[in-house]
């Protein structure tokens, strides 16, 4: 735990022993008085009673009807043999006073020593006269507790009237041996004891529990805290997250520019100090208490800011602003500043949301956007594919709703002839309808679902390939497939006749971040037998290490090539360089979009081998290619 | 330094006899020495008759009174367990009832009585040596035929 907690621990576990002993210090002494009193009353109820009777009985037996018959010495003979019954061990004294000038004297004395005669004066201490006065006028009994020091011997004196025709006329002392205030003192104290015990317990318990949750809070908050940044990390969003009420959220995915870069030029200490301070401005520009920030990836931060500023202008503004700060920020390492950027994908309409992974996959369709359009900007959703959600795209592909179209590829010298057929994936709603990649692909690239479905796309081939025996298909992997193991393993796995009529057309639609993997899986396929074939070739530069380090089978010439060819010198000259690279290196080309006539004229004459386009056919279910019975497998 | 060790000491000491003596003893010292006081003043000599020396020196520590041991020079005698001292010829207070009850010059007397302290100051007495008590004793102030013999 940090120094802070311990300190408020310590503080939270002063103030409540201080409560406590502040609690002892005002009910203990209220609760010991009302203790001894209980006790006293307890012991001297029998007493009570007992001159209760003289009061009742012996006055009206002796017929009594004046202090000067008291005085009398028969009754006085009387009283003093009711009195006596009275002794015992706990008694020191036991006699009657009367008062008379205002000076009390005594009326009779049983007591067994210092014994005093009759009419002798008696000076009773201050608390007793005070008490004496107040029993003369409300002709009710009174209990002494005598301080140490003030009387000998005597801890205790009840004073109970002897009242005569309604008047006190005498009053009776019983005085207690100090050993009797000593034992009850004794009582009180072991109660005191173990009231102070028990409160102390109770003390250290609360301050216990109070440790104990703190410490509890404490890893737990350490558990979802991001240790090099200090904001959140996957852990709260996954297990704390889900709980928002996601309505109130602006959703923003931040991503550093070209971290890899940094990491790869400056190695891994450059980039865990340009995170921090990266974290820092984020926790700087957003507020603290009610804009939550996660570190969601390795360079990418999501951030949910809270709607109530006024208006969603007033959060972009936030966003902004961060990504201003992050702009200007220097990012001093060792002798380098470095600068950055950093490119923001926002979901502003969390309202419809059902979930917080759905919103985050938004936000993540929008900073892929950003990142497509430059990077170093801010880019908002906007719900223009119309696009399925996760969980439907989940449904459709766990029940098995996904089909393939396929398009021929053909030789263009003649265009009956099938190379192969490129199968081309869809998913099948419940209702029957054909739902297309762009509705669905871009949504779940770079999650398991991905995976999932190329991993079912490959066993419907296959399950194709098995049924019609003739033909021969090709199956699109992306980069992320070909880091897949599973997907590798199965395709290796299959069978020798299946190998031979099943091709793999490799993608550039991602960035390719670990490109030896990606290469080395590409030679387990292609010595296992697969052809291979480059798509979109032309439109990135990664596929050119493909062609340096394998032995590629066919080009497929970008589409954004072949369709203003007849337009384009520049095409046409790039088309041309690429068959005769691809000739001189034994491979064979393919041209995409073949739309038209003229198209497939220009190809043609510039050497191109194969192609594919509408002009030929539009993808079809294998079936309808089939019983067209127009192509020569 | 040698100051303060004589300070340190006497403060152990004082302490230490404090703890020694009964409380109840200390109480009765108060009393008596307020009461000597309050009737014939402040600052008046007060020989201690019958005592011995250590109960002197409780008296020296504890009491306000100017301790003298020549009673002669005295203004008032505090008298214990003596049965006449008449011949002193000057007031005095006795300690104990049998005190009291046999020496006439008291003009008054403190004792115990069951477990209580008593005082009783003799009217006439103090008239005869024109003494006036502190109005807060005039409660104990008693007529000589109210003594009980």
């Amino acid at each position: 735990m940090n120094i802070y907690s311990k300190k408020l621990i310590l503080y939270l576990g002063s103030a409540i022993l201080a409560i406590s002993f502040l609690f002892l210090f005002l009910v203990l002494p209220k609760f010991e008085v009302k203790i001894k009193d209980e006790l006293v009353n307890n012991i001297s109820y029998a007493y009570k009673g007992f001159i209760k009777n003289i009061n009742k009985d012996f006055i009206q037996q002796h017929k009594i009807s004046s202090l000067n018959d008291l005085k009398k010495i028969k009754n006085r003979l009387a009283l003093a043999h009711h009195l006596s019954l009275m002794k015992n061990d706990n008694i020191e004294y036991i006699f009657a006073v009367y008062k008379e000038d205002n000076i009390y004297k005594i009326l009779i004395d049983v007591s067994d020593t210092d014994k005093s005669n009759f009419d002798e004066i008696f000076f009773p201490t201050e608390k007793e006269e005070k008490a004496l006065d107040r029993i003369y006028k409300t002709k009710r009994e009174a209990i002494i507790f005598h301080e140490a020091g003030e009387t000998k011997k005597i801890g205790i004196t009840l004073l109970e009237p002897l009242i005569i025709n309604n008047k006190v006329q005498a009053v009776v002392f019983v005085d207690f041996t100090v050993q009797t205030l000593l034992t009850i003192n004794k009582l009180i104290n072991m109660l005191k004891l173990f009231l102070i015990f028990v409160i102390s317990f109770i003390s250290a318990l609360i301050i216990f529990t109070i440790y104990t949750t703190l410490k509890v809070f404490y890893f737990k908050k350490k558990a979802y805290m991001d240790e090099l940044t200090g904001v959140y990390n996957r852990n709260y969003l996954e297990e704390v997250l889900p709980e928002i009420n996601l309505q109130k959220y602006v959703v923003a995915l931040f991503d550093i520019d070209y971290f890899k870069k940094i990491n790869d030029t400056y190695g891994h200490k450059a980039g865990d100090e340009i995170l921090k301070k990266f974290a820092k401005i984020l926790k700087n520009s957003f507020r603290e208490d009610e804009d939550v920030i996660v570190r969601y990836g390795g360079e990418e931060f999501l951030v949910l800011i809270k709607k109530d500023r006024r208006n969603s202008l007033s959060v972009l503004n936030a966003v902004k602003r961060a990504v201003d700060r992050i702009r200007k920020a220097m990012f001093p390492y060792g002798k380098e500043v470095l600068r950055l950027t950093t490119s923001v994908g926002v979901l502003l309409d969390t309202e419809k949301e059902k979930s917080l992974s759905e919103a985050i996959k938004k936000a993540d369709v929008a900073l892929y956007k950003a990142k497509l359009a430059g990077r170093n900007r801010i880019e908002i959703y906007e719900e223009e594919n119309v696009y399925l959600s996760i969980t439907k795209i989940n449904n459709l592909i766990e029940k098995g709703n996904i089909l393939c179209h396929y398009q021929p590829v053909v030789d263009l010298n003649n265009s009956r002839k099938v190379l192969y057929f490129e199968a081309l994936v869809r998913l099948k709603d419940d209702d029957g309808t054909i739902i297309y990649p762009n509705s669905f692909l871009e949504l779940i690239k770079n999650t398991y679902l991905y995976a999932k479905l190329s991993k079912k796309v490959l066993e419907y081939n296959v399950d194709i390939l098995r049924k019609y025996k003739n033909i021969k298909v090709s199956v699109n992997l992306s980069p992320s497939d070909l880091i897949n193991e599973t997907l590798i393993k199965d395709a290796i796995s299959l069978e020798e006749h299946i190998v031979k009529r099943l091709k793999f057309e490799i993608l550039e639609t991602e960035e390719i971040k670990n490109y030896d993997k990606v290469l080395d899986n590409l030679k387990r396929l292609k010595e296992k037998g697969f052809q291979i074939s480059i798509d979109d070739f032309g439109s990135g530069y990664s596929n050119f290490k493909y062609l340096l380090n394998l032995d590629i089978d066919f080009i497929k010439i970008d589409a954004n090539l072949i369709k203003n060819i007849n337009e384009s010198k520049k095409s046409q000259e790039l088309v041309k360089a690429i068959v005769l690279f691809a000739k001189n290196n034994s491979i064979s080309t393919i041209a995409e979009f073949i739309e038209n006539e003229k198209i497939l004229e220009t190809v043609k004459k510039l050497g191109v081998e194969y192609g594919q386009g509408y002009y030929f056919s539009k993808p079809k279910t294998i079936e309808e290619i089939l019983e067209e019975k127009k192509w020569d497998i | 330094m040698k100051k303060t060790i004589i300070i340190i000491l006497n403060v152990a000491l004082f302490i230490s006899i404090s703890m020694a003596i009964d409380k109840s003893k200390l109480y009765e010292i108060k009393i008596i020495s307020y009461i000597v006081s309050s009737t014939i003043g402040q600052n008046k000599k007060v020989c201690l008759y019958n005592f011995s020396n250590s109960e002197v020196d409780i008296y020296r520590k504890f009491s306000n009174l100017k301790i003298v041991d020549n009673c002669k020079n005295a203004d008032i005698i505090i008298v214990k367990d003596l049965e006449n001292a008449k011949t002193f010829n000057k007031p005095a207070f006795a300690i104990g009832y049998f005190t009291f009850l046999n020496c006439i010059n008291c003009i008054g007397g403190f004792y115990w009585k069951k477990g209580r302290p008593q005082i009783i100051l003799i009217k006439e007495r103090l008239n005869t040596f024109h003494i006036k008590p502190a109005s807060k004793l005039e409660k104990f102030v008693i007529p000589e035929n109210f003594v009980n013999r």
